[in-house]
């Protein structure tokens, strides 16, 4: 019985072999394109969008929802981040990134705005008592906004475009097979036969058997070229992709936070921030560059071509390991020097009178060490997700009065389509802003981000 | 213009005619993005093969300026950078008269992708 079943199954697998053999020869009644497209599949392409990669929320760095991975991307996204619990705070960010290419072809500068559901600050709160609601009720959604101007160099070494590695993409499919010679055979062939064939054409219209013979054959061994080149390439830019996706970004930055005196001093800060990733491009060409350096492998204008192939093969097993769950971890490092204006908020308008007004805010200068650690979680049923932790240490440099603030947070984004994310940040601050004490706070903020990415409409 | 299949028979050319080729990309705004590689071989009846780079397609055009009798073979490849840009190949045919009897654009805007384009020229004397 054993033996009847592993005989049927083999009949089974040689029968599956034989149906597939047949579906791949071309007949007579078969146009020219019908029979490209038995081996090349218009549906064969592959894609893989690093545009509508999971970058998590576009916020910046020091606010809740923070990303290991900065999106210089898509054209334009914005995103929602509700604060419950505790910090109530919602906030609305606009993000661009524009085209800069004054300093190389591929820069760009993202332009961020934060708009911020405003809040009494703690200092003038306390001080209004029952006036408290009266002067929030005065505040609008103006009243505290940021802008951040950001700029990211991409080249060789630094961001995630595919233009500064244009000339190794090249290399690669040197080796690569290039089905133009079959195609000019097949151009040849219909040359010498009499009647006008197009790529609508049934082979059949060619009457001379001979003839008809020879063009299926052609068209059957240039497709054939053209499957076998194809997918190689698939394969190749592929894996170019995804680990020019890993490459560092750097980028600097600087930004104004305008506030109503009630909600807290306006704030003028510059920040650096180096993002980082363990499976590169970079790191690939540091471990192969002997056969992988176009320039070591190229004499008199003739590429190694069997250097070229190790290397693309290298490269597809590479991305391969880059496909594990932890090969797209990424790892952001920012600094930011922060200067608050020194105010004194006059609070006699709601009633309140000296010594409780006014309200001196000193000039107070701070730098934010923070640290980003983001993984994405590949999901073969749903759309990706990713998680974030940060750490944000802010050291105030110039006012005794204030304790220097940590802030962690762990934010969970889910991708629900290829423009829309959900994300959602637990955080932990030892004290609120501006705020002497000691007073430790836990809040939970979830929200949406929607991206348009640079490309046609209708792709994603 | 819808895009044409990719892989096309131009039938029939006649000897001095001219091919053209160019390469671009844009965001979804339409503003040019250099986030892709465009490249076309052109093999010919006789001679060695021609290789058309980015920096030959775009701004372009590229051209073979006079055809001769025979069959070309050229086999373009698109390839659209990590930020999806939307890449367009022309290519096209002039005749003696100046008129384009074949005009033919191919896009792809799947990042991180190549398309391939099969194009054949029938020159017939």
């Amino acid at each position: 019985m054993n033996k009847a079943l592993k005989s049927l199954g083999a009949a089974l697998v040689m029968m599956a072999i034989a149906a597939s053999a047949i579906a791949q020869q071309c007949t007579p009644d078969d146009t020219l394109l019908v029979c490209w497209r038995k081996y090349n599949s218009v549906a064969a392409k592959t894609a893989q969008s690093v545009a509508t990669t999971n970058t998590g929320t576009p916020s910046a760095t020091t606010q809740a929802a923070a990303t290991a991975l900065r999106d210089f991307q898509s054209l334009f996204s914005a995103g929602l981040d509700a604060g419950t619990v505790v910090e109530n705070a919602t906030s609305v960010t606009l993000d661009w990134n524009i085209p800069f290419p004054f300093v190389e072809d591929n820069d760009r500068i993202k332009v961020q705005s934060f708009f911020t559901d405003p809040w009494l600050a703690a200092d003038v709160s306390t001080r209004l008592g029952t006036f408290a609601t009266t002067a929030k009720s005065q505040l609008t959604n103006f009243d505290d906004v940021a802008t951040l101007i950001s700029y990211s160099p991409v080249n060789q070494r630094f961001g995630r475009s595919i233009a500064p590695h244009i000339d190794f993409l090249r290399y690669l499919e040197t080796a690569n097979s290039d089905p133009a010679a079959q195609l000019q055979k097949i151009a040849q062939l219909l040359a010498d036969v009499p009647p006008t064939i197009l790529e609508g054409s049934k082979f059949s219209e060619i009457t001379d058997p001979a003839q008809q013979a020879a063009v299926i054959a052609q068209v059957e061994a240039a497709a054939a070229a053209e499957q076998k080149s194809s997918t190689r390439a698939t394969a190749i830019v592929k894996a170019l992709t995804q680990v020019i996706n890993n490459q560092p970004q750097v980028y600097a930055g600087g930004t104004y936070h305008y506030r109503n005196a009630l909600v807290g001093p306006d704030e003028i800060s510059v920040k650096g921030t180096f993002e980082l990733s363990p499976k590169s491009l970079n790191r690939f060409l540091k471990s192969n560059d002997s056969v992988c350096d176009p320039a070591k492998n190229t004499t008199s204008g003739k590429v190694n071509a069997a250097n070229a192939s190790s290397c693309s093969s290298r490269l597809i097993s590479f991305a391969g390991a880059a496909s594990q769950a932890n090969a797209s971890d990424r790892l952001a490092f920012a600094i930011e020097y922060k200067r608050a204006k020194g105010e004194s908020v006059d609070l006699t308008k709601f009633m309140v009178v000296p010594p409780n007004t006014p309200v001196v805010r000193p000039e107070t200068t701070s730098l934010i060490y923070s640290l980003t650690y983001g993984r994405p979680i590949p999901n073969a049923k749903i759309k990706d997700a990713r998680v974030d932790v940060a750490v944000n240490y802010t050291n105030i440099s110039n006012d005794p009065t204030m304790k220097n603030r940590f802030v962690a947070s762990l934010t969970f984004s889910q991708k629900v389509s290829d423009t829309m994310t959900l994300p959602l940040s637990i955080t932990y601050a030892n004290h609120t802003q501006y705020l002497p004490q000691t007073d430790r706070r836990v809040g939970v903020h979830f929200g949406v981000s929607y991206k348009i990415p640079n490309s046609g409409a209708g792709q994603y | 213009m819808a895009d044409c299949p990719e892989f096309v028979i131009w039938n029939p050319l006649k000897p001095g005619w001219k091919f053209f080729a160019q390469a671009s990309a844009a965001t979804s705004t339409g503003t040019a993005s250099d986030d892709f590689d465009a490249s076309v071989r052109i093999v010919p009846p006789t001679g060695s093969p021609a290789d058309w780079v980015k920096a030959d397609l775009n701004p372009g055009p590229e051209s073979i300026e006079s055809l001769e009798a025979g069959g070309y073979g050229a086999s373009a490849r698109l390839v659209s950078g990590p930020s999806g840009p939307t890449v367009t190949l022309r290519a096209w045919i002039v005749d003696s008269a100046g008129a384009k009897p074949f005009d033919c654009t191919w896009t792809n805007s799947d990042a991180g992708t190549e398309f391939h384009v099969s194009i054949m020229l029938v020159v017939k004397a």
